[in-house]
């Protein structure tokens, strides 16, 4: 499961990574060369014990740019689990309450996971079709004080799948997919919400699993496989699902007053799992809308700037405001993404700046461009 | 074609003809090797000319010489050599037939214009009135829809780009059939099948430049000042689109700043592509000198230097002191426009851990070398295995023998390689294929029609000068223009006039055009040095029906431009000074003749080691005696004890069985204990004195391999010699054989490259070091998983395929531990053991190791016996004591003197694979004379003037060739007498000579005096 140390062994030395990395350019003395050469000569040594080691944003920037395939972000995960053993701990933001809430789930706990669901769309407890709807609840009554409401993302996506047919699985007993423990070294937690997924899905006898959080999508599709062997059903992201469905639906959409809008790649959507292509057709389908890609975009995509709800720091916020002066630079005036913590990230950047970009989840900007839709318009 | 097919089955006979696929400077170069030999050629070249990627660089490292200039006498010999045939803008379809007798199935492509009416006047293209973006020049100017590739392309026939072509496209125009005086232009022209016959084939189809694209994240095709490495050259090239002129593509403006980033594409596991392209390191830092010279600042970001080639790292280290090029260690991530100025911005790692931003003006990606995809796809047609990369898979030790019989390869669709190595595979592969058809040798062959002599005794002079440009060579900064008006103005200049590469095929035509038209009885260039151009000239003379001396070379480039660069007018005064002077001695030039003298068809080979054995097996396979020497008793030199290679390959056992065949070939005398203590005689006609176990022996021979090996250096460092557990490379590979169980017993091995080399009065890279210290590493890991191995380093220099050993030795946990120069490890004993402190560079913290065995990377030296024989046979050897050869690029195998060649590791460090091909190449050089039975003698010898001669024997005295020598002569006088065939003309008995009887033709007193005077 660990990344080798042969994997890392590999490395030629070459510094494109520190090259890359987004953290070596705001934190001076970063430099993921020196810790992967650190780590061969001294195992035990200053990385376990460094804040470096939590410092990474495994954004995969130096990953997708490494001669010799070393996936670092993975050689730092692998690496957190022993820091914390060694009594070396993250920053928690949000006084730890997101971390709180995930180590909550593995518990046998009551949950009010649907109700959101019941006001707007058809769903069952059995079905072809799984909707995973990851943190979004939490999120919701997390981030009201951005005047931020994530659960439309996730109403969004019922009512346009209803729209094209579609009735998921929604389910209650639904847990955090653990990506955040995975990647603060918290593996045990990381276990035990993971099977509580894989049997929730197993007795909703779905065969396909739709995610609209790129991290949810990214875990089940690499971790869960891992520690889990062959999954029983398919997983797949929203965006790639309406790209392939979208066109059979007879849907349309209308044109807006909106001025161009632009896209942010998720780390986890794009370079950890190459999806680019997808959310892009999606703006196609979008008449009279003028597409822009900002500076920087798909492999090359900025991160947006804190990974595990951990580390927020002055270095996330000036990520954050390059990537949103990027998108200015555009002339867009809507900056779309597919990952609500990004959207949660970049809109709390600009708090508090005299930026105006709308900030907009995907599903929420589709579901309102849609014709003849009134039951989601605010 | 049918019945002499049916012939030739019933008789079984090996058909004398040899099909080379690539018209690259590879093809080339084995095209004339296997022409001059006897065979008759056919040179395959899928563009509308040959000359390959060559024709498009600028200048060549190491010695930044010009590319155009290397390659124009090879091409203009190419393009007149009786006994080649070049079927350009040919795709080959398909191979059938066994080796010795093949059909080659090829589709001739229709140019749409007829190649024996064009005389390429360039009418057509002045009136074309379609423009598109030019290839050639890498898109960075316009060419015309009918083109030829560049004004020196050999075929010069122009060819109708249909894809463009008005008429091809939209079905009217025909502006150039209507303008062509010849009616060469023949739309309706259709592809043609034809089918030849050949005795074997050598594919040498090259490489295509890696894609920068690929890489978007540095912006190639995005930011107009992102350009590739070749796209550089052509901008560097005085005959490219900017004439020479360094500018940026965006405005046009002179750069102030600089930047390369190599790797593009090479050493890139992520992309599938973990070779190493060989060349890039070396190009950047070419092309970085070149860019200081127009002070504009350089900066490289790097990897490792891979400069492992002779003469390389005094290249590397010259550029950094004289030269002021930056070099930085550090990948680039990508490149960031500033689109207010098209400035670009990177940012990088530096040493001290942090990020720094740089701006530049522009961008240079030094890509990475790539197999062609028409190579590729006619190998796996005509079932050539590849590599799994696509580059052609051969022999690891006989790198030129591909999967099929009869099929050999050469240049870089073999591997990723300079041009040196390049031209010594292809004279490696002319080797094999020739030695497979060697009973077929003149039999399709025409003899050299060489016309009558126009007698000029009576002729008033008739002087026509050529001025050269040499691209920006010599035009840079000497007013050409100017200097040729001058000469006009000369008395007996009948015609004066100026052209950009004087040396280039089109150019000999016009020397010869206008030598008919002007009645020119003297031919004057104005351009380089003698020394590698005036061969070509003379010959184009000889076409023209005048005698070869009647021409003269005034050098204004070595002379003149390049030590002059600063004062352009100066430097224009200076050049006609220098044609001045060239003029009067032109007009009192004589006509000389040649006499012609047997040759003895056998090989003196000095060296029995991998490279001597090869030699001498290569030259007896052809048919010819040869004679090899060994100093030691026993045959087989260091190869003996290379048990293994990184690849599989087994050299010790090679040579073993190599010995067997030398010494049960009938053609091959062995003499062991053996050295060769003198001698006399000259190409064709040598006689040495052996010592044969002390007792003389006198052998003749026409021609001298000299291949005399090399050591591994004895370290003085790192307490070699008085800690038991220090020792050397080649003693641990031997370890690894012979000692297993002591093997297994190692915890902690450490290693110390570059061991005397890359040191200031050793400044030269070992090459083989870097592979050796991987490969034991990983040996020593086979039998011992558990060893510990840490490799102390300063670059890793493991060139083309060898690269993916270096990365399985770091997958294997091989540690590997940067040192500077300045700061070498230490090394202390601690009684049985060693310890070891190092300061990594990258860290940039010292690390402490322990060590119970120390392994040191030695250099490789020449061997004792050089420095002895460069005496014996006047050779000259380099700064580091290795043999050195005629030129780099041009005649790697050769040296200066004629009759001379070299191979093996007394030309520098090399692998057994390379010694093994540069051995065959060699030995092949060679055969081009012994395949002859005369050679023509010097023109230019000493005459004696009876009248004057005293017979004191001065000159006797002075001769090192006993080449004049006192004698009775008729009447019983006693006088000097020279034997034509052992004179060189090098004067030496003419400055002896106390009363002037002795006077060198060509350089007579007279001749000599009028430059003189002329010079005051």
């Amino acid at each position: 499961m660990q990344l080798t140390r042969k994997q890392t062994d590999s490395c030629i030395e070459c510094g494109e990574c520190t090259g890359s990395c987004p953290i070596s350019r705001e934190l001076s003395g970063f430099s993921p060369r020196q810790i992967i050469k650190r780590a061969m000569i001294e195992p035990d040594g200053s990385l376990l014990h460094g804040r470096e080691i939590w410092a990474c944003l495994s954004c995969a920037h130096c990953s997708e740019r490494c001669p010799a395939d070393i996936d670092f972000p993975e050689f730092i995960r692998s690496h957190r689990e022993e820091a914390r053993k060694a009594g070396n701990s993250p920053h928690e933001s949000h006084h730890g309450i997101l971390q709180a809430i995930a180590s909550l789930q593995t518990r046998n706990i009551k949950q009010q996971r649907t109700g959101w669901a019941e006001k707007v769309g058809a769903f069952h407890d059995t079905g072809e079709y799984f909707y995973f709807v990851g943190c979004l609840p939490y999120f919701d009554v997390t981030f009201r004080y951005l005047n931020l409401f994530p659960l439309e993302t996730a109403q969004s996506v019922l009512i346009l799948l209803n729209k094209m047919g579609v009735e998921p699985v929604i389910s209650n007993h639904e847990r955090c997919c653990g990506h955040d423990a995975l990647w603060s070294g918290n593996e045990a937690v990381f276990r035990k919400l993971a099977s509580w997924n894989v049997e929730v899905i197993k007795s909703s006898g779905a065969k396909t699993v739709l995610f609209s959080c790129p991290e949810g999508y990214f875990t089940f599709k690499n971790y869960y496989r891992k520690y889990f062997g062959d999954l029983p059903f398919e997983v797949v992201h929203m965006t790639e699902f309406l790209a392939r469905e979208l066109p059979g639906a007879e849907l349309t959409f209308e044109p807006s007053s909106d001025a161009a809008i632009t896209y942010h790649d998720p780390c986890r959507l794009g370079r950890c799992s190459g999806i680019y292509e997808p959310p892009r057709q999606l703006f196609q389908f979008l008449p009279e809308t003028q597409f822009v890609e900002m500076e920087r975009s798909r492999e090359n995509a900025l991160c947006c700037g804190t990974s595990a709800w951990m580390e927020c720091s002055s270095c996330s916020k000036a990520m954050q405001m390059e990537r949103l002066q990027e998108a200015a630079q555009t002339g867009a005036r809507t900056l779309i993404t597919a990952c609500p913590k990004c959207q949660i990230h970049l809109t709390c950047a600009q708090s508090g700046t005299d930026m105006d970009l709308k900030v907009r989840d995907i599903y929420t900007y589709l579901l309102k461009r849609l014709s003849g839709d009134e039951t989601h318009s605010k | 074609m049918a019945i002499q097919g049916e012939h030739l089955n019933q008789r079984k006979e090996k058909i004398g003809s040899i099909v080379i696929v690539g018209g690259g400077i590879a093809g080339v170069q084995t095209a004339l090797d296997i022409a001059n030999s006897g065979f008759k050629v056919h040179l395959v070249e899928e563009k509308p000319s040959v000359g390959g990627v060559m024709a498009q660089l600028d200048k060549t490292f190491p010695t930044n010489d010009c590319s155009s200039c290397m390659m124009g006498p090879k091409l203009v010999e190419l393009a007149n050599h009786p006994n080649i045939e070049i079927l350009a803008y040919t795709d080959v379809l398909d191979l059938d037939g066994e080796p010795g007798r093949f059909q080659l199935t090829l589709k001739k492509k229709a140019r749409a214009v007829d190649p024996e009416k064009c005389v390429s006047c360039g009418i057509c293209a002045e009136k074309c009135p379609v423009e598109v973006s030019d290839p050639f020049n890498l898109d960075l100017n316009r060419r015309k829809a009918i083109y030829v590739s560049y004004p020196q392309a050999v075929p010069l026939v122009y060819t109708i780009d249909k894809e463009h072509c008005r008429y091809f496209t939209k079905g009217k125009c025909r502006i150039c059939e209507k303008l062509c005086e010849n009616k060469a232009i023949f739309f309706d022209q259709e592809d043609e099948i034809v089918r030849l016959k050949t005795g074997a084939v050598i594919l040498a189809g090259g490489f295509e430049p890696f894609d920068a694209r690929i890489r978007g994240e540095y912006g190639y095709g995005r930011w107009p000042n992102v350009v590739t490495s070749l796209e550089y050259e052509r901008i560097l090239s005085g005959a490219g689109p900017f004439q020479g002129h360094i500018q940026r593509i965006s405005d046009g403006k002179i750069p102030r700043r600089i930047a390369w980033i190599q790797c593009v594409g090479s050493r890139d596991n992520h992309l599938g592509r973990e070779y190493c392209s060989a060349v890039c390191c070396m190009y950047a830092t070419k092309q970085a000198m070149i860019t200081r010279e127009h002070d504009i600042e350089a900066t490289i970001f790097y990897i490792d230097i891979r400069a492992h080639g002779k003469g390389f790292d005094r290249f590397y280290e010259r550029s950094k002191s004289d030269s002021d090029v930056r070099y930085v260690r550090s990948m680039i991530s990508r490149v960031i426009p500033n689109p207010e100025d098209d400035t670009l911005r990177i940012s990088y790692a530096t040493p001290e851990h942090h990020i720094r931003e740089e701006t530049f003006d522009m961008v240079v990606l030094s890509v990475g070398l790539c197999p062609n995809p028409s190579a590729k796809q006619l190998a796996e047609k005509i079932g050539i295995q590849l590599n799994e990369y696509g580059f052609c898979a051969s022999d690891p030790l006989d790198v030129v023998v591909t999967s099929r019989p009869g099929v050999y390869v050469c240049g870089v669709v073999q591997g990723p390689k300079d041009i040196q190595d390049s031209v010594q595979q292809g004279s490696s592969a002319a080797a094999r294929a020739t030695a497979l058809l060697a009973d077929a040798r003149g039999s399709l062959v025409a003899p050299p029609a060489i016309p009558v002599e126009r007698n000029v005794s009576d002729e008033e002079p008739r002087i026509g000068v050529f001025v050269c440009h040499c691209g920006i060579n010599i035009a840079g900064v000497v007013d050409v223009e100017a200097v040729a008006d001058y000469a006009r103005s000369l008395p007996n200049v009948t015609y004066a006039t100026h052209c950009m590469f004087a040396c280039s095929n089109d150019q000999q035509q016009e020397i010869k055009h206008a030598i008919k038209e002007h009645g020119l009885n003297r031919v004057l260039v104005a351009a380089c040095t003698p020394r590698t151009h005036e061969p070509l000239f003379r010959n184009t003379l000889r076409e023209a029906g005048l005698n070869p001396y009647l021409f003269e070379l005034a050098n204004i480039r070595e002379q003149d431009s390049w030590v002059h660069q600063a004062e352009p007018e100066t430097a224009t005064e200076k050049g006609k000074d220098l044609v001045r002077m060239s003029v009067f001695r032109a007009r009192l030039l004589k006509p000389l003749y040649e006499t012609s003298y047997e040759i003895i068809q056998t090989a003196l080979v000095i060296g029995g080691g991998l490279a001597g054995l090869t030699a001498a097996l290569s030259v007896s396979e052809q048919g010819f005696p040869a004679i090899l020497v060994e100093r030691t008793t026993e045959l087989g030199g260091n190869a003996r004890t290379l048990y293994y290679t990184e690849d599989g390959a087994n050299p010790a056992q090679y040579v073993q069985e190599l010995i067997k065949q030398v010494e049960d070939q009938s053609l091959i005398t062995v003499y062991k204990e053996t050295e060769v203590v003198s001698i006399t005689g000259n190409c064709g006609n040598f006689t040495s004195t052996l010592s044969v176990r002390g007792e003389s022996e006198v052998v003749s021979h026409g021609v001298v391999l000299v291949a005399s090996g090399g050591q591994e250096y004895k370290p003085s460092e790192y307490l070699y010699g008085q800690h038991p557990r220090v020792i050397t490379q080649k003693e641990f590979e031997a370890m690894l054989m012979s000692q297993p169980e002591e093997v297994k017993q190692l915890k902690r091995v450490a290693m110390i490259q570059c061991v005397g080399s890359r040191e200031p009065e050793y400044l030269y890279c070992s090459r083989v070091c870097c592979t050796a210290a991987i490969k034991n590493s990983l040996k020593l890991k086979s039998m011992n998983p558990n060893a510990q191995v840490s490799v102390m380093y300063r670059d890793i220099r493991t060139y083309g395929f060898k690269e993916s050993y270096y990365l399985k030795a770091r997958q294997q946990g091989i540690r590997f531990y940067r040192f500077e120069r300045e700061e070498k490890p230490k090394v202390a004993s601690q009684g049985a053991h060693l310890s070891i402190s190092v300061f990594d560079a990258q860290l940039q913290t010292p690390i402490q190791l322990e060590a119970d065995l120390l392994v040191l990377s030695a250099a490789i030296r020449p061997s004792k016996e050089s420095k002895q024989l460069t005496e014996v046979l006047r050779l000259p050897l380099d700064q580091d004591g290795f043999f050195m050869e005629a030129h780099p690029k041009l005649r790697p195998l050769d040296f200066a003197t004629a009759g001379f060649y070299l191979c093996g590791l007394s030309q520098g460090p090399k692998f057994a694979n390379e010694t093994i091909a540069q051995a065959r190449g060699a030995a092949l050089r060679a055969i081009i004379v012994l395949s002859k039975k005369e050679i023509v003698a010097e023109g230019m010898i000493n005459h004696v003037d009876s009248g004057r001669c005293r017979a004191c024997g001065e000159c006797e005295e002075a001769c090192c060739f006993e080449a004049i020598k006192v004698k009775e002569v008729e009447g019983g006088r006693k006088q000097a007498v020279v034997t034509e065939a052992l004179c060189t003309g090098c004067g030496g008995c003419n400055v002896a000579c106390p009363t002037g009887a002795a006077s060198l033709a060509h350089f007579q007193e007279e001749q000599i005096n009028a430059m003189i005077e002329e010079s005051i």
